[in-house]
């Protein structure tokens, strides 16, 4: 049982920049580091498949740009560092503080198993809002990053008729490689409210501190106006045919439009992918400008639990370049860390990490979450799973459910497969608007493990030191 | 104004709101959180079974089959509970004694029973593993969802005219000549106890009592485990399935799933009120369910939980009497784990009591005089 990776002093869940740069950091200074990582090559979302590509499609890193590329040189360092990198292995489960050791739970060779480390670091990056408006569920219509994570790996390209709609940075960045590649989307449809004043001065600011970004974002998004048909103020979207999709329609400057389409994809901004630091009992707190929940940080990324630290997106989204940096300013707090067994004092932030958060500050408030996906109509789908409606949390609202987790009792929302992670959030807006109480006041669905799929047989087979746990007879 | 007062909505609590309210009487329910949100609640569905029960409550399982239907059709038929059959496995040689003499005095206690062969056992639950040798099989068993069913009788007793408050903890009970006058809420309350006082909050029971009457219950709280697996067409599990010598529950729950349970624990946080599992606690009870039906092995679990609190008394059957010095009050707690299906029996005859202030024999065997406490010195 007692396998050489059984143990280790530093596990760090996944290899996007925050993982591998704190990886690079901690096996310089000769930690036995393994990082853990669900897909088959480093990178995470943003560089995913990056390897893969410069070995066998170098021609495609000319459209996938400049700041995908860079990930490249990140890569070789990682895989020069020393750090295990175990790749394709799904982490189920983090034991909590009330059990007697650190543990975390994986699917690695199609087998359970644990692994003992001294600390852990989170680094499990973002996801997509879930965006739910009339007709989301139909086949035809998918979420633009997962139309990027094609395009990576393995150069799958929309057709003609494509449509884009919502709003991010990422919309617009994907929209350029789409141009890069010599395909013209039917329509682009910006959800996104029009710049407040304050938005514009710190976008001002913004591009004082980081002019580079602020400029090309700039250009992209004037690309697509130009060249791309962008509609800004669009509202009242929805997909509509009978198996499959074959129209949208929405409200653009005071009339409703139709356009028929085969494929609409849908993006609102990217959130923490928190469900593993929720699963571990991490204390979070819900950011209201960007309407998501954010684990409480202290120094660099020590959480509420001391074994436990967070970096990278997952913290609140800072895009690659901060990942890396903080990636860098986590690596050392651990490596003290583990040297003193005290929470080493907080380096102060280096400038560029400081310029990078003023040009965080402008996007978040440039792309505000689209109001009408926060609290869908009565209609709207909000479980897919379950396949339960937006009028279904209200009206068990109504009768006196409080919150979301008491929601799964009357309604199964949130107890399918996908285990909450595409309502999770529009379910506790929908009843914070209804009783009138903050997000934060309502909480969050209680995140239980496994997170990920895992059979009967895998877990009943993993090792087990049953001493600790004994069964109460039979009920 | 004479209105009996329930402490705690639980399938315990709702139960005698409606059965009082139905004889015109005027309740109220306080709920220190929300209605089966202890042990009536959480995913998965409840045994109701007689099969393998503590012999101490077998008589009053006799009437359960007929009394649940009873009750689904008065809740509107709604089907909460379900006949299944219960099939307690047995693999080992030297089980075989103890359940023959188990299947008689099922049978002389008027529960229907009978000892099948292993090949019998594969045809009312197919996929068995090899190694089933007999089992004990009782037909009129079954389930029932007790989340769903809970809250239904919830919202009957409402329109029956009880009252139920939510989000209400009881802080203490006030006594004055061997009467309850009035219990205090803790956020200051003082509510008349105008008839009579029924403390069915299980998990919470213990702590009222003992600061309320300085009276300690050897009772005490646990989260027990439940596992649901992800939709399984091919495995129908036909029956409830339980097992002599593994701790291990198996049931079909609906859209085609299997919950697996048994009495595996999960952890309790006090701060935040909240059940988490344990890995070895899951990977313990699989590997049991595995044992027993082999095809679970390669179905993924979909949910897990350990939310919900369970009151476990020291030898494994409920404390049901008076409160202590107190001939208006009855409490009830400490249902091990199986205090579901004996519910409405239960129910009925504390009911009858508080009516004829006389107890019935059938609850004797739960009284407090099995640890020596004697409640009303006087009788």
């Amino acid at each position: 049982m007692n396998t050489p990776s059984h143990t280790c002093d530093v596990a760090i869940v996944g290899a996007g920049p925050a993982g591998m740069a704190a990886a690079c950091v901690l096996a310089k200074n000769s930690r036995d580091v393994v990082v853990l990582d669900e897909q088959n090559g480093p990178g995470g979302q943003v560089y995913r498949g990056v390897d893969k590509v410069f070995a066998e499609r170098p021609e495609d890193v000319q459209f996938l740009g400049k700041e995908y590329a860079a990930g490249h040189a990140l890569t070789r360092r990682f895989r020069e560092s020393g750090a295990c990198y175990r790749h394709g292995v799904s982490v189920w489960e983090i034991t909590s503080e009330h059990e007697p050791e650190l543990a975390i739970g994986l699917i690695e060779d199609g087998s359970a198993r644990m692994l003992y480390p001294r600390h852990v670091i989170l680094a499990t990056g973002a996801m997509e809002r879930p965006v739910p408006f009339e007709g989301w569920t139909l086949p035809g219509v998918m979420t633009v990053g997962a139309a990027q994570t094609l395009l990576k790996s393995s150069r799958l390209v929309p057709r003609q008729d494509v449509v884009l709609a919502g709003t991010g940075p990422l919309l617009y960045l994907y929209a350029r490689q789409l141009k890069n590649l010599g395909v013209k989307p039917q329509a682009i449809l910006d959800t996104g409210s029009s710049l407040s004043l304050r938005a514009s001065l710190l976008g001002l600011d913004a591009l004082i501190a980081c002019p580079q970004s602020v400029l090309q974002g700039m250009q992209w998004v004037w690309s697509a106006k130009s060249e791309m048909g962008l509609t800004k103020g669009v509202h009242a979207l929805r997909a509509q045919g009978d198996d499959r999709l074959s129209s949208i329609s929405y409200e653009a400057g005071g009339r409703r439009h139709d356009l028929s389409t085969s494929l609409l994809l849908v993006h609102d901004g990217v959130i923490p992918n928190t469900w593993l630091s929720m699963s571990a009992g991490i204390r979070h707190r819900f950011d209201s400008a960007q309407s998501c929940w954010v684990p409480e940080i202290q120094g660099a990324g020590m959480t509420s639990r001391q074994c436990i630290s967070m970096v990278g997106d997952v913290v609140g989204i800072g895009g690659a370049q901060v990942a890396v940096l903080q990636g860098e300013r986590v690596g050392h707090e651990v490596d003290e860390y583990l040297k003193t067994r005290h929470p080493p004092r907080v380096s102060v932030e280096p400038f560029v990490l400081r310029r990078q958060r003023r040009l965080r500050r402008f996007l978040d408030h440039a792309f505000l979450p689209t109001a009408e996906f926060q609290l869908p109509e009565d209609d709207t789908i909000v479980c897919r799973c379950e396949e339960v409606t937006a009028g279904e949390i209200r009206q068990v609202a109504a009768r006196g459910c409080m919150g979301p987790n008491q929601s799964k009792a009357f309604t199964r929302c949130g107890m399918g497969p996908c285990m909450g992670r595409q309502c999770a959030l529009t379910v506790s807006q929908l009843m914070a608007e209804f009783h009138g109480f903050s997000v934060a006041e309502i909480g969050h669905y209680r995140i239980r493990p496994p997170i990920r799929p895992i059979t009967v047989g895998q877990l009943a087979d993993m090792p087990r030191r049953l001493e600790t746990v004994e069964p109460m007879g039979n009920l | 104004m004479s209105e009996d007062i329930v402490i705690g909505a639980g399938v315990y609590g709702v139960l005698v709101a409606w059965a009082l309210a139905r004889r015109g009487r005027e309740v109220r329910v306080l709920e220190a959180r929300n209605i089966a949100s202890g042990a009536s609640g959480g995913p998965g569905r409840r045994g109701v079974r007689a099969n393998g029960r503590d012999l101490r409550e077998l008589a009053l399982m006799t009437q359960a089959p007929k009394a649940w239907l009873a009750l689904d059709e008065d809740l509107g038929a709604h089907h909460f509970y379900e006949r299944t059959g219960h099939l307690l496995l047995l693999e080992r040689e030297q089980d075989l004694a103890s359940a023959h003499a188990r299947v008689q005095m099922q049978q002389s206690q008027g529960i229907d029973c009978r000892l099948l062969a292993a090949q019998d056992c594969s045809r009312i639950q197919p996929g068995l593993t090899e190694n089933v040798s007999a089992a004990i099989y009782c037909d009129n068993d079954g389930v029932c969802d007790h989340d769903g069913f809970t809250r239904a009788v919830a919202r009957r007793a409402e329109e029956s005219g009880a009252i139920i408050e939510e989000n209400v903890p009881v802080a203490r009970i006030e006594v004055d000549g061997q009467m309850a006058t009035s219990v205090l809420t803790s956020d200051g309350r003082s509510i008349d106890v105008g008839g009579n006082l029924f403390l069915f909050a299980n998990s919470g029971t213990a702590a009222l009592v003992e600061s309320s009457f300085g009276l300690k219950l050897p009772i005490w709280n646990t989260c027990l485990q439940v596992m649901i697996t992800e939709p399984t067409p091919h495995i129908a599990i036909k029956t409830l399935i339980g097992h002599a010598h593994r701790t291990v529950s198996i049931k079909s729950h609906a859209g085609d799933r299997v919950m697996i349970s048994g009495g595996w624990p999960g952890n309790w946080d006090e701060a935040s009120q909240q059940g988490r599992v344990l890995s070895e606690s899951i990977s313990g009870n699989l590997a049991e369910a595995a044992a027993v039906l082999p095809s679970l092995n390669g179905i993924e679990i979909d949910q897990t939980n350990a939310g919900h609190l369970e009151a476990m008394c020291v030898d494994d059957i409920p404390v049901i009497d008076r409160l202590p010095d107190c001939r208006n009050g009855f409490f009830a707690a400490g249902w091990s784990g199986h205090g579901w299906a004996i519910a409405p029996a239960v129910v009925d005859l504390i009911v009858h009591w508080a009516e004829h202030d006389y107890p019935p024999a059938l609850l004797a065997p739960f009284s407090l005089q099995r640890f020596g406490v004697s409640v009303l010195p006087d009788q």
